[in-house]
């Protein structure tokens, strides 16, 4: 052993602790679900949201906020708070601007296929899982720079429903990953809540 | 300022015990934590955190902050930087000792 104390890995548990309420979970799940609702529609399954996409922001909003309202309100009270070290935050920003540049590439692209100035020659096969790997860097680039092991499979869930979407025109993928997820991150919620009662005093401090 | 025990082999005995070295290794990690995640993460109990905490705190390796949170109050812990400095010395002189130990 050449270190005794291994600081990264005590870094990463307590940065990591803060996903151990499921709340994450239950955002993505609850986006993909939203997405499947805009999805309905443009695979002709029916037109009951054509005209969703603002209606859809809205809801990511809505639902954007439940890790920070949850963790407030619910979670934080059972398992306490930390701020993060310089080191972290210097990798959250860097992070914050690789993903940005990730999401920036990726609308360039989108753009450029909408506007017909590129078309990718291969195929269906090909579109399907180039835009599954898309989207499956940024979820997989959050999920590593912020240790979170479930992100992984998120990311996972994510990028074969997009490339299930592509190849066989529905949007069925989309409901059963967001399905998949929420249950998930609702089971995690649950035990979590059973795990960490509230403090028999209420309190968030070692003063009775 | 610093109250801390040394051992012959200049050892900060104050840290090398192992709760406080579990408190000191958390709160090295982050800017600070609060009294509750710090108990979660380490697994003391809630009086053998405390004591451990008065004890770091004399030594001013430990700065605690008492607030109000929604009416309740809230206890956030944190290292000074005497607190870092001991800590990182105290990693040093282990990883030396280590060295020597496997170079023999």
């Amino acid at each position: 052993m050449s270190q005794p104390i291994d600081l990264n890995a005590i870094e990463r548990k307590v940065f990591s602790a803060q996903f151990r309420d499921g709340l994450q979970d239950i955002q993505l799940g609850l986006l993909l679900l939203g997405a499947w609702f805009l999805l309905v529609d443009f695979t002709g399954e029916s037109n009951l949201f054509r005209e969703a996409m603002p209606i859809y922001l809205l809801y990511c909003v809505v639902i954007g906020s439940i890790p920070w309202l949850g963790r407030r309100w619910i979670t934080a009270r059972r398992m306490g708070t930390m701020k993060p070290g310089t080191e972290r935050k210097l990798k959250i920003k860097k992070s914050a601007v690789i993903l940005g540049l990730i999401v920036a590439i990726q609308a360039f692209l989108v753009l450029l296929q909408v506007m017909g100035i590129m078309r990718l020659d291969g195929g269906r096969m090909l579109f399907a899982l180039g835009a599954g790997t898309i989207v499956f860097l940024p979820i997989a680039l959050i999920a590593h720079r912020n240790s979170f092991l479930r992100g992984y499979f998120h990311a996972a869930a994510v990028g074969i429903s997009v490339t299930l979407i592509i190849l066989f025109d529905t949007g069925a993928p989309l409901l059963y990953s967001g399905a998949v997820i929420t249950l998930m991150g609702l089971i995690i919620f649950i035990r979590f809540m059973i795990q960490h009662p509230l403090p028999d005093n209420h309190l968030n401090t070692e003063e009775g | 300022m610093s109250g801390a025990d040394a051992s012959p082999g200049g050892i900060d005995k104050l840290i090398h015990e192992p709760a406080r070295l579990l408190i000191m290794s958390y709160l090295a990690v982050v800017e600070s934590a609060d009294f509750l995640f710090l108990q979660g993460q380490t697994g003391l109990t809630f009086g053998n955190l405390s004591s451990h905490m008065s004890r770091l705190e004399e030594a001013g390796y430990l700065k605690v902050e008492k607030k109000f949170v929604a009416k309740k109050p809230n206890t956030i812990l944190s290292l000074t930087s005497a607190g870092r400095k001991a800590f990182d010395l105290y990693r040093r002189q282990m990883m030396e000792m280590l060295e020597e130990e496997t170079g023999q």
